[in-house]
């Protein structure tokens, strides 16, 4: 519960209290006198209808200008568009200062927002500008972070977010690469971020940054998995340093993001195709971007895990205190995959490719079962239900796969349904009454 | 004033002060560049956000891979290169290309553009930031029509100024040529030969004169390199009347007023040596769908017909016609 519900609840207790005659009325207004002044902030879902209503009408007014009446004349267009953005933040200004309404202020800032798109846009239309559409783009992103800092607006920072997306996937049509977009959006992102302190921006910026780093990665044919992996171990060692420096909330965003993408590519591997495809590409020039890339996002992991165990003396403690031990399975599987890509991309002739196929399939297959049955058993001990559940997905699935690739009689298939569905059921029943005692 | 609201002034000021610029920017070339006319062919659809526009495609879109220096080629042929295409324009301000380079040119009139990728070894594919007209809801039709006269297909000219010092070009309007070339291959009616009938409109409100001597010569054969992408089976092709040209008073037609000129022209018959990859081949040998040619009218030069009859009339320009098979 937060501060305003606290003493939301604890003003009804009073008089409650009050006309039981458990508390006398000096002493309720020695109480109320302690309740600090609130900031007044107006909730998610306002800020999410504001957003829409903003969008709503940003388009309704693009729309109306792209019909592009030839009767009106160029001047006129231009002053008009150039005008009605001018007001919409003048009203934004006059609601937010003079009116004191945060609700309809934000409104239409945001709509000023929507607003110079819709001017970049028309005014390329005049003069029937084609020259690198995605420009366009990000110029409006630029617009929608400079008044996200400027009004501190959550609203505003996941416009930017959306239309780097856009921006990112516009520019994919023109076959260049452009890893220096990846460290401009993340130079704009995080400082926004770590200003704010609030898990609806980290989301925005883990999300966008995660979008963006994987559309840069998608021109590359090959090893988009592999660097996924890597990106994933990257987001959980950063979780760490967040939940160390900052807090926990704060944190789960990014470990959110970084466990659905690492089970994922991790399981990914347990299939011959999936580690061939993800980290196993065989004399590859040492300084192409596709094969160094995973070098720079493996140092930044280690770097990232090295600092929150730094000074190593205080690692048993750390150890001791850490809320997800099973992370450290996490870091094996990385240093395995950093090991498995170094001997592929670097021509290694420690073993041949189809045999190092097969051990870096083995590896991952033993990891990620080790990693859902510790994950399982945890989960079931502590009743905690989402660890059991992904544990369970974890194992089920790769006794399944493996299942399927390596047995066809099926009444062999028959019992292993039987088996996995009582195992299921099992551990469901086990985790549901160590819920009910805790 | 306090400072937040300051901030918050300057950050829409900066907003501002960038359309601003995108529009100053293009009303400057409109004011102060020079005016051009560039041939195209459109084609249609619409934009979400934008409206509806007409997608036009350039005569200077694709170009020869001679029109670049051999050793600027190559990287011309990759995606996303800046360009710039130097350029002449004729007594109608038709541009026409000239060659095509890395960098900037000095003293020299040219326009900026950006490759996109080419699949075809012998062509550089271009885009210069002006293949979208937008127009009114429902009147950008008439555009994508396009202007037929008696099935002739007029060219569209799209109206452009050119930025002097960067060569940014600017769409302010469009025309019809006036005048238009139309091809129907007589292969039924002529199958031993290659014959083609060629028919030339006037659309202009006024008398017009063309030149058309007896051996056709003011039509020249080219080939459509668009089409080419077998080394061994490249098709090349050579001009062989080297005798100097001298027009007489017939060879001047004069067109009425919305009317057309037509004749039939046997290709078998000029004077052109065609070889597929080494060996040379007769133009009626043309079998395959891929080669295609197409046949341009070359307007003289005033001072080749100033003394005939009828050359203050004299239609001054370029005609293609769309590329063709013997098939």
């Amino acid at each position: 519960m937060n501060e305003k519900k606290h003493w939301e609840w604890l003003e009804n207790k009073l008089t409650e209290w009050l006309s039981k005659g458990i508390l006398d009325k000096d002493n309720a207004k020695n109480i109320l006198l302690e309740k600090p002044t609130f900031k007044q902030e107006y909730s998610l879902l306002t800020k999410i209808l504001i957003s829409i209503s903003a969008l709503l009408f940003g388009l309704g007014v693009i729309s109306f200008f792209a019909f592009n009446w030839s009767y009106m004349p160029k001047w006129l267009k231009i002053s008009t568009l150039f005008t009605s953005f001018i007001s919409l933040h003048v009203a934004g200004l006059i609601f937010d200062n003079k009116l004191n309404k945060k609700e309809m202020a934000e409104f239409f800032h945001l709509l000023g927002t929507f607003f110079f798109g819709a001017n970049i846009m028309l005014i390329a239309q005049i003069y029937h500008i084609e020259e690198h559409a995605p420009n366009g783009v990000f110029l409006w992103s630029i617009g929608a972070i400079i008044m996200a800092y400027v009004l501190n607006s959550s609203p505003q920072f996941l416009i930017y977010g959306i239309l780097t997306i856009i921006w990112q996937s516009m520019e994919r049509h023109y076959d260049l690469p452009q890893f220096w977009t990846l460290l401009l959006t993340a130079s704009i992102m995080l400082p926004f971020t770590f200003k704010k302190k609030h898990p609806f921006s980290v989301t925005i910026t883990v999300i966008t940054l995660f979008i963006v780093f994987s559309m840069q990665m998608s021109y590359f044919a090959i090893g988009i998995t592999g660097n996924l992996f890597f990106l994933s171990v990257f987001c959980l060692g950063i979780g760490l340093l967040i939940r160390q420096f900052s807090s926990i909330n704060l944190a789960l965003p990014v470990e959110r993001i970084g466990y659905i993408l690492y089970f994922t590519t991790l399981f990914s591997f347990t299939f011959k195709e999936g580690v061939k495809e993800g980290l196993i590409v065989f004399s590859r020039n040492f300084y192409s971007t596709d094969v160094f890339l995973p070098y720079i996002l493996s140092t930044f992991t280690l770097i990232i895990w090295v600092i929150y165990f730094f000074p190593l003396s205080t690692f048993p403690e750390k150890f001791k205190n850490m809320e997800r031990k099973h992370i450290f399975i996490a870091l094996i599987a990385f240093i395995f995959a950093v090991i498995i890509w170094s001997i592929s991309n670097y021509n290694i002739k420690l073993v041949e490719k189809n045999d190092l196929k097969f051990v870096a399939m083995i590896g991952f297959n033993i990891i990620a079962f080790i990693h859902g049955l510790i994950l399982l058993f945890q989960g079931t001990l502590t009743g905690k239900l989402l660890k059991s559940f992904t544990g369970c997905f974890l194992v089920v699935s790769i006794i399944f796969a493996r299942f399927a690739d390596y047995a066809s009689d099926l009444l062999m298939r028959s019992f292993a349904f039987l088996i996995a569905g009582a195992f299921i059921l099992f551990i469901a029943i086990k985790t549901s009454k160590i819920k009910s005692k805790i | 004033m306090n400072k937040k609201i300051l901030i918050i002034i300057v950050a829409v000021i900066l907003q501002c002060i960038a359309l601003f610029y995108m529009c100053f920017q293009r009303e400057y070339i409109v004011k102060t560049g020079d005016k051009i006319f560039i041939r195209t062919v459109p084609i249609d659809p619409r934009d979400l956000f934008r409206g509806y526009y007409v997608r036009l495609n350039y005569e200077i879109s694709t170009l020869p891979e001679n029109y670049a220096q051999i050793n600027e080629a190559e990287e011309m042929r990759k995606s996303e290169r800046k360009v710039y295409l130097t350029y002449e324009t004729d007594s109608q301000n038709i541009l026409s290309p000239l060659k095509l380079t890395l960098s900037k040119p000095k003293n020299e009139r040219f326009i900026k553009g950006f490759t996109t990728y080419s699949w075809n070894e012998k062509n550089i594919n271009l885009r210069y930031g002006i293949e979208k007209f937008f127009m009114q809801q429902g009147k950008s039709k008439i555009l994508e029509r396009g202007q037929q006269f008696e099935g002739i297909r007029i060219p569209l000219e799209m109206e452009a100024r050119v930025g002097k010092e960067n060569g940014i070009l600017v769409l302010t309007g469009y025309r019809y040529a006036g005048v238009g070339i139309g091809l129907k291959n007589l292969k039924k009616e002529f199958p031993d030969s290659f014959v083609v009938n060629i028919k030339i409109a006037n659309t202009y409100k006024e008398k017009i004169s063309i030149c058309d001597p007896n051996d056709h010569s003011t039509f020249l054969i080219q080939l459509d390199e668009n089409n080419y992408y077998d080394k061994n089976k490249e098709l090349k092709l050579v001009y062989t009347n080297t005798n100097a040209v001298e027009y007489k008073n017939e060879d001047l037609k004069v067109l009425e007023p919305e009317s057309v000129y037509e004749f039939n022209f046997n290709l078998s018959l000029a004077n052109y040596k065609f070889y597929r990859g080494k060996e040379e081949i007769k133009i009626s040998d043309l079998k395959e769908w891929s080669e295609r040619i197409k046949i341009s009218y070359i307007s003289p030069s005033l001072d080749k017909v100033s003394l005939l009859e009828h050359s203050d009339k004299l239609w001054q320009g370029t005609l293609t016609t769309e590329s063709f098979s013997r098939e």
